[in-house]
């Protein structure tokens, strides 16, 4: 046996597991676009419905939570195949400055989330400036 | 992994829980044998008992997926369902990521999200049900303290990984750069194999305080196992390379000498060469018996051992041993007399105590030798009568003084466990004798010394009872010798220091001093063989002198003045008193 195997054998990280570390909520996919007087913001979040869906800013930080639920389950269903995350998510984005102000458009369109931020006119010339 | 790492990192402040903390709802029940899950961690599973499959069913068909994952206690795992008095009452909320069917078993992905406590069972049948409650997040109370901690942690976990070469360089990252102490502790309690009751104990803990404090203590008993591990694990390596040498330097010793013409199989011809003598030899069953146990066993060892070398000695030795050699007695009295008196002038008395003897041997060839035990003063002949006797029998003759001798082992030699054991003094002058019936001289019998080694007369003891010796034992050959034909002889200058016991044994004769030559002619016969008294009249423990002797004393005093110029050391003592 060489030292290799031998080490192989004694490993500390239980292989079998391979546990990762994962948060406590699942994180959707987002695209932020830049616009003339603000942002857009497209979440990738099918399946969802919009009442389930908040959003709340805090400072620099856009955070969009809520939860994904199962709609087809019940009586004679089951599932053979699940790749879907269901429950809890959280997306946070942060901005390069303060969007407190902003104004925001909610519009959800095939299965996407889009916000649109608009920055109040002073203040984006503040920025400019 | 990139998208974990930043997880890691990025603590969410605020829970979209829908059920909020302390509320408690009913949700089906994992239990989890030999693991326990943590909250903020991915894990794998494997789910294929009945009740458990029925469990995850349930939760897939919920609108959220969510299931409570609680750790079977260590000693109530089984092969079947976990009944709810085997749980813990504290687990995970769990979120069923991904399923995949593979023939009866469930492939499933969780991911941990909070600490849960179980309130009350609902339902045992078809599967566990329970009513849980979130418990709230861990309060952080010495900020300090904590932060301390973390970063003995990171510390250790770097001493860990210097003997981890194989784990991932994500993985370092991870442990190494985590903010949240609290995910850091879960990670770790997640990843290193602990055991459910230390793996329990951090997920109960309910402050950042304690739940640090315990990952530390549980990674420090890691981090030492893993040291102990890495360093057994090397010096396996170093001694496998050692043996790995030597065999590749004994093989090509083997070639040369090969090459040489020096190979005539090397051990295995020492011990076949061994065998065969062992084979020749004419040995008594108990004694082949043994000598074909320590062959054995020799066979099996490395020349280079230490015990093969006093194996074979010791073989060597059993085999130079006259187990069943004996001389052959020529009992002719007349010419024993002849030789006697060839040898020793007149002492009649104990020349014909010796015939005597011989006389008793001659009718009775079985009856036991006798031992006798010549008395006297230095010169009178003690030693030269004993190699008399045996030239008369026809026997070998050994003769070995016990004069200072102090330590039983010299007689009885050492055990062979011990380095250097050597056989005693008797059983090696019964090797060099070849026989097992020489006449053997044991000279000096009053000088043996004793001390804390032991008492060599008690050993003498058993070496002249014609009872005893012939099953005497020698410690290095650790098998009975018969000593019992051995004609022994004593010799002391006096009787007073030979134990009692010792002296009972043994046919005492007292040799006083020769009844001197008349003349001239034979008192230079005398001379030449050196065979005279240098003793005084005066000592010699017998009667009163006789008027003759005192005179043939004279005689023998002036002698060296007038027949030899030299002087000797019998003239030389003889002058000074």
């Amino acid at each position: 046996m060489s030292g290799e195997s031998l080490e192989r054998y004694f490993r500390m990280i239980r292989d079998d597991r391979r546990t990762r570390p994962s948060g406590r909520l699942w994180c959707p996919a987002a695209d932020v676009y830049r616009t003339q007087d603000g942002w857009i913001v497209k979440v990738d979040l099918a399946g969802i419905k919009p009442a389930d869906v908040e959003i709340k800013i805090d400072d620099d930080i856009l955070r969009i939570s809520g939860s994904r639920r199962d709609g087809i389950c019940g009586e004679g269903v089951s599932h053979y195949q699940l790749e879907t995350t269901y429950s809890r998510f959280e997306k946070m984005i942060q901005f390069p400055r303060s969007i407190e102000h902003a104004s925001i458009d909610r519009d959800y369109r095939d299965g996407l989330l889009i916000l649109r931020l608009r920055e109040e006119q002073e203040q984006a010339r503040a920025a400019k400036r | 992994m990139a998208q974990t790492e930043t997880n890691l990192n990025n603590s969410p402040s605020q829970q979209t829980s829908k059920k909020p903390e302390g509320v408690p709802f009913v949700i089906p029940v994992l239990p989890l044998q030999n693991t326990t899950l943590f909250p903020e961690t991915m894990v794998p599973l494997s789910v294929g008992r009945p009740g458990s499959m029925a469990a995850v069913e349930a939760a897939l068909a919920g609108e959220e997926k969510l299931l409570a994952c609680i750790s079977v206690k260590p000693d109530r795992t089984s092969e079947g369902d976990a009944k709810p008095e085997d749980l813990f009452e504290v687990g995970t909320l769990v979120m069923i990521k991904r399923m995949e069917r593979v023939e009866d078993t469930l492939h499933l992905i969780v991911q941990g999200s909070d600490r849960i406590k179980l309130l009350a069972w609902e339902q045992q049948e078809p599967f566990l049900r329970a009513r849980v409650s979130i418990l709230p997040d861990l309060e952080l109370k010495d900020k300090e303290t904590v932060e301390a901690t973390k970063r003995n942690v990171q510390s250790l976990i770097q001493q860990a990984l210097a003997y981890l070469p194989q784990v991932p360089p994500e993985v370092r990252l991870i442990v190494l750069g985590a903010d949240d102490p609290v995910r850091l502790a879960y990670f770790l309690g997640s990843i290193l194999s602990m055991g459910v009751e230390k793996e329990q104990q951090m997920l109960e803990a309910n402050t950042v305080d304690e739940l640090m404090h315990l990952a530390h203590d549980f990674l420090a008993h890691e981090v030492e196992i893993i040291r102990l591990r890495s360093k057994i694990a090397s010096e396996a390596q170093t001694e496998m390379d050692k043996a790995q040498r030597d065999y590749v330097l004994r093989q090509q010793m083997k070639a040369i000498q090969k090459e040489l013409g020096e190979d005539e199989g090397g051990e295995a011809a020492e011990a076949a060469q061994l065998r065969e003598r062992l084979a020749k030899a004419d040995l008594p069953d108990d004694v082949r018996k043994e000598a074909e146990r320590e062959l054995n066993r020799m066979e099996k060892l490395p020349a280079m051992a230490p015990d093969y070398h006093v194996i074979r000695t010791y073989l060597d030795f059993i085999l130079e041993l006259p187990w069943r050699v004996s001389s052959e007695d020529k009992l002719d009295l007349k010419e024993a007399q002849n030789i006697l008196d060839e040898d020793h002038y007149d002492i009649q008395d104990v020349k014909e105590r010796i015939l005597e003897f011989l006389a008793v041997i001659k009718l009775r060839p079985d009856a036991k030798s006798p031992i006798l035990c010549f008395v006297g003063a230095p010169g009178v002949g003690k030693t030269s009568l004993g190699r008399s006797i045996a030239r008369a029998m026809g026997r070998k003759f050994e003769r070995l003084s016990l004069g200072g001798v102090r330590d039983e082992a010299e007689l009885r030699g050492h055990r062979r466990t011990y380095v250097g054991a050597m056989p005693g003094r008797i059983v090696q002058s019964i090797r060099r004798a070849a026989v097992n019936n020489p006449v053997m001289m044991l000279d000096e019998i009053d000088k043996l010394g004793a001390d804390y080694r032991g008492d060599p007369a008690a050993a003498l003891l058993e070496i002249l009872d014609p009872e005893q010796n012939n099953t005497f034992t020698d410690h290095y050959l650790d098998l009975p010798f018969d000593l019992s034909r051995v004609f022994f002889i004593a010799t002391a200058n006096q009787l007073g220091p030979i134990p009692p016991p010792l002296r009972d044994r043994m046919e005492v004769i007292q040799l006083r001093v020769t009844a001197i030559a008349r003349n001239c002619r034979s008192l230079s016969a005398i001379w030449r063989h050196g065979r005279f008294s240098k003793m005084d009249c005066r000592q010699t423990n017998s009667n009163s002198p006789t008027m003759e002797s005192k005179r043939s004393q004279r005689a023998i005093r002036e002698k060296p003045a007038c027949a030899s110029s030299s002087g000797t050391s019998a003239a030389w003592r003889a002058k000074s008193r």
